[in-house]
């Protein structure tokens, strides 16, 4: 088995064999940054003069109110003037509105830039028995600086930029948000915004940037394009490597790392040429370069909105599933673009747009929620055989899936599944099909000690081996409403002959944001 | 003689503010969002209606209109200065709508505030070469309201006896429950009202 050399999450372990391939190392490095990259802007407490536990339990991770809060474009539902205790400064009296259109429309922005700084991490002990090292200061790993607030009143900007110990820097989340559209002409509130950037659609059911845990959410960086990926390129590999596991273990069967590389870490750029399948980098937490992850940032712009106070609805065009090399200087791999969906009812709780009472323990609610979403690409792909002749084939994407969410007042539950399918995407006329599922426990014990435990597995392939399965337990200190200790550790479940199998991690984390 | 002593003594005792022992005061409290009852206006809306012929200033100065709100019973002529170095213009896109021009310091322009039929008028005063000036002019139907104070209070002299309707106007959004008040002569009457 191949000896991981250090621990970069669970899609990103770098084994020795690798050492010396720096561009992969890079992009793994990038991946490794992706568990300590979330949110929590203390910009935001600075506007209203209040604290972050207003709109987190133990950051990023959010209450009732603080989704209401990312819903309603990162201001107050309602009366977000009234609320905010620091003076604004006003750009043209807000009389311009009965003006227009023979004046500019008025606004007003903070006295205050709203940027705010968050550092993070951790100590890792790496638990793998035969590793050279086995542990290591990451500390710090990541320093976010986010831009986060609002430009005048339902226009919102967040713009959030990372820098790693090792140099790196990249944008995260990058979106302007327009809420309340035509609200002055009728419509309701919360009924029609829209969005535009680089963001999380809202059609997925977990938020990376939003988890609590250290460790990424193992659907983060999962394409099943990119698992497909393999020297010789094309399915046909893949599928003679699911064959043989399958003859082996059955139905649980993986790829070895024998058979099977590391997932491609290179950008889509330099992979089309090689292979016809889709890659990127490692995850949706920094650069996108192609290829669709199950859960993580994308670029597009998404209409969405919340129905009578307790239905949200969500409708996006993103870059798509992207395979063929960048042309033009476009950013988008994909010939087409994908198209999703979402919808969620909240049942009891806290309105989806802040309404209804709030208890004193501001996590607690008695709610549940549902929600289903989709996503659907079609893609033009040409691929280049080892002869140097190419051919074209078209691919199309279908993703569907469900979600849970129950909150009993302070324990939260939730629980995901995701099936995938792509029609095409070696060129072969071979399907290929995925199927992940999420379940996470996080709950309250005191205001300042809370538990999260998360169980995810993702299998591809025509029975859905197991690609990726990890179990995560963590324990967040809330030292200060801006500063938690996060005692963490990651169980790799993937079968002994997985690639990277065994890598379970223990974190001892530091995350602060001020 | 006779006639005419018991003619004035008549109008003095029957005639509502001609003279202050026959009038009496509401003195009270605004509480609530200090954003809101800031520079906000208590009036009494049922008092019954006269009109004035009074001359008003307000100026602008540093940027800003002064003072930010002005309150004067219909009728009332405002003068408007200009007390700075930079031109400054006068508009309001409120009720009949109005634009003074645009004038140098020293200038003034004037307009009669003879218009309004509700209760209260309150004209937004904007200047359009520099759009975050803001003021306002609240033309009322008597002269019984009153400025409050930074601590919120107020103090409305010179009322009718009667029972009156107190109401708040604030250029903030807000609102205060009308409060009943009732006034007899020589006394002073306490009211509280209560910002949303």
């Amino acid at each position: 088995m191949a000896r991981p050399v250090l621990w970069l999450g669970p899609m990103c372990s770098v084994t020795s064999s690798l050492r010396l391939e720096l561009p992969a190392i890079a992009a793994a490095v990038m991946c490794c940054l992706a568990p300590l990259d979330g949110h929590a802007v203390p910009a935001f407490a600075r506007k209203y003069r209040t604290s972050c536990q207003t709109c987190h339990t133990s950051f990023p991770r959010l209450t009732p109110f603080g989704e209401a809060f990312r819903l309603g474009g990162y201001q107050y539902p309602e009366d977000d003037l009234k609320v905010q205790k620091g003076r604004p400064l006003e750009l043209g009296s807000e009389k311009y509105k009965d003006v227009f259109p023979d004046a500019v429309w008025p606004g007003r922005i903070q006295e205050s830039v709203p940027l705010a700084l968050r550092v993070q991490g951790a100590v890792k002990f790496n638990a793998t028995a035969d590793a050279d090292v086995v542990d290591d200061f990451d500390f710090p790993a990541v320093a976010t600086l986010n831009f986060a607030g609002t430009l005048s009143e339902d226009i919102s900007l967040w713009f959030g930029a990372h820098l790693s110990v090792d140099g790196q820097v990249g944008i995260d989340k990058a979106v302007f948000i327009l809420s309340n559209l035509f609200s002055n002409v009728g419509v309701p509130r919360h009924l029609l915004n829209v969005r535009a950037g680089q963001f999380e659609p809202e059609a997925q059911p977990f938020s990376a940037h939003r988890s609590p845990t250290l460790s990424a959410l193992a659907f983060s960086g999962f394409r099943l394009t990119r698992w497909l990926t393999s020297p010789g390129g094309g399915t046909a590999t893949a599928h003679a490597h699911l064959e043989a596991a399958k003859a082996d273990t059955g139905h649980d069967a993986t790829h070895t790392a024998a058979t099977t590389p590391a997932p491609a870490t290179t950008d889509a750029a330099a992979t089309a040429t090689t292979t016809p399948i889709a890659t990127g980098t490692a995850t949706g937490a920094a650069t996108i370069s192609g290829g669709t992850p199950m859960f993580g940032l994308d670029r597009g712009i998404e209409l969405y909105g919340i129905i009578a106070k307790r239905v949200l609805y969500a409708i996006g065009v993103f870059n798509g599933t992207g395979a063929s090399a960048p042309v033009n200087g476009n950013l988008d791999t994909n010939s087409g673009k994908d198209v999703t969906g979402r919808l969620q009812w909240k049942i009891g709780g806290m309105g989806l747009d802040g309404s209804g009472e709030v208890d004193a323990k501001n996590w607690r609610e008695w709610s549940g929620a549902i929600g289903a979403f989709v996503r659907w690409g079609k893609n033009h792909l040409t691929r280049v055989e080892s002869t140097g002749t190419s051919r074209s084939y078209d691919s199309t994407l279908l993703r569907v899936g469900g979600d849970v969410n129950v909150r009993l007042s302070d324990v939260e539950l939730t629980a995901a599944v995701v099936w995938e399918t792509q029609s095409n995407p070696g060129g072969d006329e071979q399907r290929f099909n995925a199927l992940g599922w999420i379940g996470e426990v996080h709950v309250v014990w005191l205001p300042w000690l809370q538990s999260t435990v998360r169980y995810e597995a993702v299998g591809a392939g025509e029975h859905y081996a197991i690609a990726e399965q990890q179990l995560v337990a963590s324990v967040a200190f809330v030292v200060r409403p801006n500063v938690k200790a996060i005692v963490e550790g990651a169980i790799d479940l993937r079968k002994p002959e997985s690639f990277s199998h065994g890598t379970h991690t223990v974190f001892l984390g530091l995350d602060a944001a001020f | 003689m006779r006639f005419a002593i018991a003619l004035a003594v008549t109008i003095t005792f029957l005639c509502p503010g001609t003279s202050s022992a026959q009038t009496g005061t509401v003195q009270g409290t605004v509480s609530g969002a200090p954003r809101v009852r800031r520079d906000a206006v208590i009036y009494l809306a049922d008092v019954p209606r006269s009109t004035s012929k009074a001359t008003h200033q307000y100026d602008q100065k540093n940027m800003v209109f002064i003072p930010r709100v002005l309150p004067v019973v219909r009728g009332a002529t405002v003068q408007f200065l200009n007390s700075d170095q930079v031109r400054h213009n006068v508009f309001s896109p409120d009720y009949e709508k109005y634009n003074l021009g645009t004038w140098p310091l020293g200038e003034t322009r004037s307009y009669v505030f003879d218009k309004c039929t509700g209760e209260l008028c309150a004209y937004t005063q904007l200047c359009n070469v520099h759009t975050e000036m803001e003021g306002f002019i609240v033309v009322l139907q008597s002269a019984a309201f009153a400025l409050v104070k930074a601590d919120g209070t107020f103090t409305i002299a010179n009322v009718p006896p009667g029972t009156w309707t107190a109401k708040l106007w604030s250029p903030k959004k807000g609102v205060a429950v009308p409060v009943k008040v009732t006034v007899t002569a020589g006394q002073t009457a306490k009211v509280t009202l209560a910002v949303n």
